[in-house]
């Protein structure tokens, strides 16, 4: 429990967050318990960035109590006034089955944009980038997709469950990248994990980027660093505030002199896999 | 009709602006809500609970959500007081409010330890002691939850600072009452309460805890009426002034604990879902006093007609 003493300052993310309420503008079932939510803010709030997330919480309400952290998917329009942007999610629990039954014209607290996003100029220097998705996983992906797409040689690995948890797949198929779907039932794409191919698909000079369950992250984490690439890993954990203090999204990272206690929300939520103790 | 409102509470020897301070353990130390509004807004500004050596925390995962509240065992976790004095002392100066300091440590040793290092240290205007702790010593058992070993503790860290000194009550202790006046006794300036709940939640399917630690503390609204009903019996068993704490939504809630004998409140948990919580609270007690005709909020302090 007790480390010793660190002279250093935590890192803190330098983004500037705002809290704002954020109107429905659209809320749509893609396919079984997924969904598109669309929202536009009722004020402006900081640029956003790939890989960023917000906290979405039902305002008046005390059951369920806490905001959920959502992961940015789209981008659509950003002005002095509001930003209207999409997430993606899936209904797991409490919070987003009522985020199922919104409506266009409710109303959602938002506070983001939050967390330090994919190191999009770590890229800069690879020839191919390799996006690895686990369900849900896939919106935070979209955005690299897209300022990659034409540039570099983009291949996005996406598994899922069974067919129904390969969602958005029409988005990234007009990006123009290479895409291979994965299930672990065989009902789409090459049956087995998303992780499967993944040695293949490495090159000397590859980058990765990856968003999904911690076990296939672990496994992302494992197959690349065995091949010499540091693969970037964003994480979702259980968060209460989203912007550092509640201190409950903590995940073990490995530094120079120890292991330290380091926050998903402030820190990440993108880390890389060698620094993450499992 | 009333067209100004005194909101100013006192504290022993602090004048505070208004009643509304955040929590320790829910508002970092100090700054982090910066992004929001300005922290000098607030009576207080309650820090995070500072210890001697540095403390990594638990393991993941530390909260998870029940009904209407939050179950949270982060383990303490804080920077330590070295780093504390020179990172995160500093930025206080720029926040014109009060400056309340939680301390806690391992043992009676760690506790005098802490506040005789703050003791000196201007931008900081109140320690709170934080007895929710568990007692090496004696086996683990919170120091809060006996009145004989939370009056020693009391009365040793009261010698060790000449600052104001509140001391943060455990929900756990038996007779809130005694307990409050034990430690009033040994010469506390103030008293806090309640600290969260000890509480647990299992999943079924995996039959394993929900936090690492196993045994968390509930925060929340879920806990409000059982902290109202501490704070009533704490005041009516002393004399020294009391800090309401426990699920603080709204200005209504904070306002439920200054009629029962609060003469301040803290926020926490409502901060995680509406970081502008606070300005809300101050500007419905504002309102409220406004609407019923009450020009100084000390008029309802204890006001509970039973």
């Amino acid at each position: 429990m007790f480390a010793t003493n660190k002279d250093s300052v935590i890192i803190q993310s330098m983004n500037k967050i705002e809290s704002v309420k954020a109107h429905v503008n659209e809320n749509r079932q893609i396919k079984d318990n997924y969904y598109l939510l669309e929202l536009e803010t009722e004020a402006p709030i900081p640029k956003m960035f790939p890989g960023a997330f917000v906290m979405l919480s039902f305002p008046g309400r005390l059951d369920p109590l806490l905001p959920r952290p959502m992961g940015l998917f789209q981008v659509l329009e950003e002005s002095g006034k509001s930003c209207r942007f999409n997430i993606g999610y899936v209904v797991i629990g409490k919070g987003t089955r009522l985020m199922s039954e919104l409506t266009k014209g409710n109303v959602l607290g938002c506070v983001g944009p939050l967390g330090n996003g994919w190191k999009m100029d770590l890229l800069n220097s690879a020839e191919k980038v390799i996006l690895v998705a686990g369900g849900i996983g896939i919106t935070p992906l979209y955005i690299p997709a897209m300022e990659l797409a034409g540039k570099k040689d983009v291949t996005l690995l996406f598994g899922g469950a069974g067919a129904n948890d390969l969602v958005f797949t029409d988005k990234f198929e007009k990006l123009g990248i290479d895409i291979k779907l994965y299930t672990e039932d065989g009902s789409q794409g090459s049956k087995g994990f998303v992780t499967k191919g993944l040695a293949d698909e490495i090159t000397d000079n590859s980058a990765i980027l990856a968003c999904g369950p911690e076990g296939m992250l672990r496994a992302v984490s494992d197959i690349a660093l065995q091949k010499g690439i540091d693969p970037q890993l964003s994480f979702d954990k259980r968060m209460a505030c989203g912007f550092g203090v509640c201190l409950g999204c903590n995940i073990a990272i490995k530094e120079e002199d120890g292991v330290y206690q380091r926050r998903v929300c402030k820190e990440g939520p993108v880390f890389f896999g060698g620094e993450v103790v499992w | 009709m009333v067209s100004k409102v005194d909101l100013s509470v006192k504290i022993a020897n602090h004048t505070y602006k208004n009643p509304v301070m955040s929590a320790s353990g829910t508002f970092g130390y100090g700054t982090e809500f910066g992004d929001f509004f300005n922290p000098a807004i607030l009576g207080g500004v309650v820090l995070k609970g500072v210890s001697v050596a540095r403390v990594e925390g638990n393991p993941s995962p530390r909260i998870y959500e029940t009904t209407a509240g939050m179950i949270n065992a982060i383990g303490l976790q804080n920077v330590g007081i070295d780093i504390f004095l020179k990172d995160k002392v500093p930025p206080l100066k720029k926040i014109d409010s009060k400056i309340i300091a939680n301390i806690w440590g391992r043992d009676i040793k760690e506790y005098i330890e802490i506040a005789e290092r703050m003791d000196s240290i201007q931008e900081l205007d109140v320690l709170e002691l934080n007895i929710s702790c568990p007692n090496i010593k004696k086996g683990g058992i919170e120091f809060g939850v006996d009145p004989v070993v939370a009056g020693e503790m009391t009365a040793l860290v009261r010698k060790a600072t000449g600052k104001d000194l509140w001391v943060k009550l455990s929900p756990s202790a038996s007779n809130i009452g005694v307990m409050a006046k034990a430690v009033q006794d040994s010469g506390a300036d103030a008293i806090s309460l309640i600290n969260s709940i000890p509480a647990m939640a299992i999943d079924v399917k995996r039959r394993k805890p929900r936090v690492a630690n196993v045994i968390g503390g509930l925060s929340g609204p879920a806990i409000k009426p059982i902290a109202v009903r501490m704070v009533y019996q704490a005041a009516k068993a002393v004399n020294i002034p009391i800090v309401g704490i426990g699920g603080i939504m709204t200005a209504m809630d904070a306002l439920e604990f200054i009629i029962a004998g609060a003469s301040a409140v803290q926020v926490g948990t409502a901060g995680f879902i509406n970081p502008h919580v606070f300005e809300d609270i101050i500007e419905g007690i504002e309102q409220f006093c406004l609407d019923e005709g009450i020009e100084d909020i000390k008029e309802l302090i204890g006001s509970i007609r039973v």
